[in-house]
């Protein structure tokens, strides 16, 4: 889910496939009773689904289809997955939270574009955001995925101990926003008086 | 005259624009599966991002042509297409000369989750 449109998909999809075909045989089941696959690759309305199905591989053991759509939402009906997976893709919120964006609110971020170096209110309201879009994602595939069923989630991180200031996608999110300040300041200084 | 980027932003448009992007950590990606209900937490690692050989400005610039891939679009949408060379280009110049390749630590979170059966 959230698979965007380049060709890196497929090599996820490959290794599901064959990590449940070896657990298929493992177990000692023949050839004739192995299971067929269904893989439904889901990417936001907006993105451009051809660009991702050019790059099907042409001999693949499985049935591919587009599922567009947010997967803060439903996508499937109830008990129709077996196995989900999601890379790099549930770090991105559904909104910005309305309290950053709110000049009355403690967590109003001004001057900055991103929550790393900004105060507690801010670095909450963007944690608040996620715990709340993650358990959206959740509570969605909680309908969809059948008893007994796999999510496998990959996002970008930090460990427990680590501070927000010393990631490095954090810290370069910062420092583009210095640049943007930057160019607005160098705006205001040429104006004329 | 005309300079490149000039009257085109304003420190208000910059206040006004956020990245929704947020990198957790395994505590808060535990806790809200908790909260949750459905799903049994089976496995969580964090994993390093192997170290690379390349040089600060190979690295810089692999990192503001990804940024760049990732946001172009909300930039775009935001302060308009005219500020975005101009903008990456000192992004660069600032990555080069920052310490973030020295201090900055990058990890994968990797979530095995199980649907419970009630």
């Amino acid at each position: 889910m959230g698979c965007s449109v380049g060709p890196n998909t497929f090599v996820a999809v490959q290794n599901i496939v064959e990590a449940v075909l070896n657990k298929y045989q493992s177990q000692g089941h023949d050839h004739s009773r192995l299971p067929e696959f269904q893989v439904f690759l889901n990417v936001h309305a907006l993105n451009d689904f051809n660009t991702l199905f050019k790059s099907l591989p042409p001999n693949r053991n499985y049935y591919v289809a587009g599922m567009p759509g947010s997967f803060h939402g439903r996508l499937f009906p109830n008990d129709s997955l077996h196995i989900v997976h999601t890379s790099y893709a549930l770090q991105w919120l559904s909104q910005v939270p309305k309290e950053v964006e709110d000049v009355s609110s403690p967590a109003w971020n001004k001057g900055r574009i991103y929550y790393s170096s900004a105060g507690d209110q801010t670095v909450k309201a963007y944690a608040d955001q996620f715990a709340e879009d993650l358990d959206c994602f959740l509570h969605a595939r909680a309908q969809e995925v059948v008893r007994g069923g796999l999510i496998i989630l990959m996002v970008p991180g930090r460990l427990d101990t680590s501070p927000h200031t010393r990631v490095v996608s954090n810290i370069s999110y910062d420092i583009l926003g210095s640049c943007l300040m930057d160019m607005a300041k160098m705006v205001w200084n040429l104006e004329p008086p | 005259m005309n300079f490149p980027g000039q009257g085109i932003i304003s420190e208000e448009k910059v206040d006004s624009f956020n990245i929704p992007i947020y990198f957790s950590s395994p505590q808060e990606i535990e806790a809200t599966v908790e909260r949750n209900g459905y799903f049994n937490l089976e496995r969580l690692e964090c994993l390093p991002l192997e170290k690379s050989q390349d040089t600060i400005p190979q690295k810089a610039r692999s990192v503001s042509y990804h940024i760049r891939a990732g946001l172009e679009f909300l930039l775009k949408e935001h302060f308009g297409h005219e500020i975005l060379d101009e903008l990456f280009d000192s992004f660069n110049k600032k990555l080069e000369k920052s310490e973030v390749f020295q201090l900055g630590l990058t990890y994968s979170l990797l979530a095995f989750l199980k649907r419970k059966e009630t």
